[in-house]
């Protein structure tokens, strides 16, 4: 349900597994199989789209595809455990808009109050229901049930009035009701809805009418619907998706040919070498056709080839560089167009901790060790920092996880040897 | 219960109307006229005058006298059209400490909100002088195609007049809003408002008592001050040639030549010839010089048919815009004394196939539909309904330059739109978030609203983060843009205070300062 902020993502939603799904039957990517073997029916949305190889991008659209194919089912939070517990979807005394919140005190009529809270409630019912029109409602029919409910909850109606609470619900209603309309006044867009909601069983009578009692005359009458199982969540769901890629189809094409365009213009300008062009040119191309992974992956090349020049341009200025703070300044630099490596993370860390810049000096250091946890010379390392800033509890724990990999690694050898020095010298941090 | 004023912020005239026992009235100044002259002087004994005591007087005192402002509201200066300005206008325009236009007069610096505060405040003046009761609440009207920042100048301008600006709306918005009263059917109207220094048109549906903007376009540097100047260039052309005496830098000459040709424009309205005469124009050593120049219709509509084109060239689009085919238009409105032009009729019928509207005066029908709308906002009776738009589409400035858009032009306020964007380096920890406003494809063709930066972004390999931007206009059209890393939650928003030209503290200065000032009355 639309949290005070609406739109979309930032609810908690939890994919889980249909119960008669048969994954045999599913023609998978390794990535997307690996997405599938994550979904738990705990794990949120939002949480894979960060775990596993695939952008949280590619992860949404195979979420979307899954979904729409009845592969998984998606509940809000709170509706996860309902669903578990095969229960009634329906719990009109959750729904049921608490007498607390309506106030007398307020410019708006309690009736009216009511009514505004009854059908917030409901806000996230699919579009046509919404709206209170059959499915087969026509644009003249869509348009005037979106002018009778703006007469009720534009904002504007109560303007001036005292409206508490109310002031924000009115927005949220609005604002949903004007999404409501605008996607069904647009042939293209309520084809794809109108699939949607095909493809997929509809919810019970019953459901809604007990959201909002008493409330089905004013917003319409009930889409006539088949009995079946409903989804609560999900149907919102996947239209909340499709409208945030949503681009008209004739300027998706469009944007398609131009972005094929900028992408041989990018191969061409790569294949003579002119590298920030080229880059430049693809990033176009991506960003017309965000959906071509030829182009992404071009892009990934090119960028990695000027990544690497100028990290080599950054390296060499750093290594002219006479102030040690400029050189951390261009080498810090240089990290950012190739982050792993090694060798400029190890004169990183150095000079960031003879900066006396010891937390950062770690997190670079933490870097080395993530890239290769099996140098034993990158724990030395750490054990210097922690020596450095005069912690030798820590200094010797790291030595110590160092030296578990390789005793005789030499840099262990040496940091052993400053560690007992400044032992045996107080204060001595080097 | 307190009343609303609506008041037309014009280029060239202003007019305030008023809700009088349920009916609309267009008030009238002391001089008995209907609309006054969006002008404001300082006249060398240094009283401040406005309206028609500073137009009468613009002649002799064309330096300190200043009209047309609305040109400058908003714009920086360095913008083309400020360029424009500086070439055309008598009086000295100056930067701003913001890159803003202001105005000198009489050696004194104002800034555009201030000579439109002054405007309003006269007109607020006006409205309390028919009413005899004070007056704090206005709804003030504006060119379709402002910009944020151009209608938070004019709110601005509003609040150093003393008045609360409870509403800024769309002129042709304004207009069918004049022309709903009573209408129950659904009807499609289109609004042509070709005024003094603006044009725009519209398209906009009545049904059940709710107003629906479909599309809109124009131009805002387009209008009868054009046609007036062409006139201008013509009869200086001919003089020279004739004469052999150049008028265009004499400044007096020029002022009176643009009273006159504005003069001949409006009667060639009816008239098929007139007569521009202007006695005792320049000197040189053969004595005195006069002018006087014939003008047709015809030669007219030679010098402007193709700014009348133009302004077709924009129906076309707006009407397709729309989706609409311009015989499904029911109505058609004109506002604007330009568009008593003969000619202007003629091709508005040629394209709609149907004369236009008539029953509203088209000077006046703006600020009875801006009272309209005051009216509706704050009486009990709320049988009408303003669904406004939003006139410029809003995005995001792109990595690469561009403009991402989220909220297209023409949607419906309030509303919400979010889009999510990643970053382009990898464990890059922080984006900027640069919010514009306007139509181009390119991020800086764009025009600046306000940026932010999102931090501490945790490490990730580039286009991993996913990076939500979620625009929010609420009813009053205030814009606030946040961004959200969805991994870390973290968040960062601002409210897009349009930075219009001057700070609060300037404002309340300009408050205290204004209403020290007695204007004298009109005669």
């Amino acid at each position: 349900m639309g949290s005070s902020k609406g739109g979309s993502g930032e609810q908690e939603r939890i994919p889980r597994l249909a119960p008669d799904l048969d994954p045999e039957d599913l023609e998978l990517t390794p990535g997307e199989g690996f997405l599938l073997s994550r979904i738990d029916g705990a794990t949120s949305w939002k949480t894979l789209c960060h775990i596993g190889g695939l952008s949280p991008l590619e992860v949404d659209r195979a979420l979307e595809r899954f979904e729409a194919k009845g592969v998984i089912v998606v509940d809000a939070k709170g509706q996860a455990r309902a669903a578990k517990a095969a229960t009634a979807p329906a719990e009109p005394k959750k729904l049921a808009p608490s007498k607390a919140q309506v106030d007398a005190g307020l410019g708006i009529p309690v009736d009216l109050q009511q009514r505004i809270l009854e059908f917030e409630q409901g806000l996230d019912r699919p579009y046509h229901e919404l709206l209170g029109v059959e499915r087969s409602a026509d644009v003249k029919d869509i348009k005037r049930a979106y002018f009778k409910l703006s007469r009720e909850y534009h904002p504007d109606r109560y303007f001036r009035r005292n409206t508490g609470h109310f002031g924000a619900r009115l927005e949220r209603i609005f604002r949903r009701v004007a999404e409501a309309y605008e996607l069904l006044s647009d042939p293209t867009t309520r084809a794809e809805i109108e699939r949607s909601l095909a493809s997929m069983p509809a919810p019970p009578g019953g459901e809604y009418r007990s959201v909002a009692p008493g409330t089905t005359e004013r917003v319409g009458p009930e889409p006539a619907r088949p009995r079946g199982q409903r989804v609560p969540g999900r149907m919102e769901n996947l239209e909340r998706l499709r409208n945030r890629f949503k681009i008209p189809p004739k300027m998706l094409a469009e944007r398609r040919v131009r972005a094929r365009q900028l992408y041989q213009a990018a191969r061409v300008s790569a294949h003579e070498g002119r590298y920030l062009e080229a880059a430049a040119s693809m990033r176009l191309a991506i960003a017309f056709d965000p959906w071509e992974k030829e182009f992404k992956s071009g892009f990934a090349d090119i960028q990695a080839q000027v990544h690497g020049a100028r990290a080599e341009a950054l390296l060499k200025e750093a290594g002219d560089a006479t102030a040690q703070g400029e050189a951390l300044r261009l080498l810090e630099e240089a990290l950012n167009y190739r982050p792993c490596h090694v060798e400029t993370l190890k004169r990183v860390v150095t000079l960031c901790a003879d900066a006396r810049e010891f937390e950062k000096a770690r997190e670079y250091a933490e870097q080395l060790i993530e890239i290769e946890p099996e140098v034993a010379a990158h724990h030395a390392l750490v054990a210097r920092v922690w020596r450095q800033q005069g912690l030798r509890a820590q200094a010797s724990a790291a030595l110590e996880r160092g030296a578990r990999i390789d005793a005789r690694d030499p840099e262990i050898k040496a940091e052993r040897l400053r560690q007992h020095r400044s032992r045996t010298r107080p204060g001595g941090a080097a | 219960m307190s009343r609303v004023i609506g008041i037309d912020l014009g280029t060239t005239n202003s007019c305030v109307a008023v809700i009088d026992g349920g009916k609309p009235v267009v008030i009238p100044n002391t001089g008995g006229y209907k609309t006054s002259p969006s002008m404001f002087a300082i006249a060398p004994d240094g009283k401040r005058l406005v309206g028609h005591l500073a137009k009468r007087q613009a002649i002799t005192n064309a330096r300190n006298t200043v009209y047309a402002s609305k040109r400058l509201i908003g714009r920086r200066f360095d913008s083309p059209e400020l360029k424009r300005a500086l070439e055309l206008f008598p009086y000295e325009i100056v930067e701003g400490p913001n890159s803003d236009a202001r105005i000198v007069v009489s050696g004194k610096t104002f800034s555009c909100s201030e000579i439109s505060g002054i405007i309003l405040r006269e007109m607020k003046r006006v409205a309390e002088e028919y009413l005899g009761e004070p007056v704090s609440d206005a709804v003030i009207t504006v060119p379709a195609y402002f910009n944020d920042t151009q209608r938070q100048c004019t709110k601005d301008a509003g609040k150093i007049a003393g008045l609360e600006v409870l509403r800024i709306i769309n002129e042709p918005t304004a207009a069918a809003l004049a022309y709903g009263l009573g209408h129950n059917r659904e009807e499609k109207i289109a609004v042509y408002d070709l005024g003094g220094g603006t044009f725009d048109i519209s398209i906009l549906e009545l049904a059940e008592g709710v107003v629906e903007v479909l599309a809109t376009a124009g131009n805002t540097f387009l209008g009868g001050e054009d046609f007036d100047r062409r006139i201008v260039e013509h009869v200086l052309e001919l003089f020279k040639k004739t004469e052999g005496i150049d008028l265009s830098d004499d400044l007096m000459a020029r002022q009176r030549l643009k009273d006159a040709a504005e003069k001949a424009k409006c009667d060639l309205s009816t008239l098929q010839t007139t007569e521009i005469n202007l006695p005792f124009i320049a000197n040189d050593h053969s004595g005195a010089r006069h002018l006087n120049v014939e003008i047709t219709r015809e030669t007219l509509e030679g010098l402007v048919s193709d700014i009348v084109e133009r302004t077709m060239k924009s129906v076309e689009q707006c009407v397709s815009d729309a989706g609409l085919d311009p015989r499904a238009i029911d109505h058609v409105v004109l506002v604007g004394g330009q568009t008593r032009m003969p000619l202007v009729q003629q091709l508005v019928t040629k394209f709609f196939g149907k004369p236009p509207h008539r029953g509203v005066n088209p000077d006046e029908v703006v600020a009875v539909g801006a009272a309209i709308q005051g009216r509706v906002l704050v009486s009990d009776e709320r049988d009408l309904l303003l669904l406004d738009v939003t006139p410029l589409s809003l995005g995001i400035a792109t990595f690469d330059g561009h403009f991402a858009t989220l909220i297209h032009r023409n949607t419906t306020v309030p509303v919400r739109k979010s889009h999510v964007f990643t970053t382009t380096r990898d464990n890059q920890s922080a984006v900027k978030i640069r919010v514009l406003q306007g139509e181009a494809e390119r991020a800086d063709e764009n025009h600046m609203l306000g940026e932010f930066v999102l931090s501490d972004i945790p490490p990730a390999p580039k286009g991993q983060p996913a990076i939500e931007v979620s625009f929010d206009i609420d009813a009053n059209g205030i814009v606030n843009v946040s961004a959200r890393d969805q991994s870390s939650g973290r968040e960062q928003s601002i409210t897009v205070r349009t930075t219009g030209t001057l700070s609060e503290e300037e404002i309340q200065q300009l408050v205290r300062e204004n209403a020290e000032y007695e204007l004298p009355d009109e005669a």
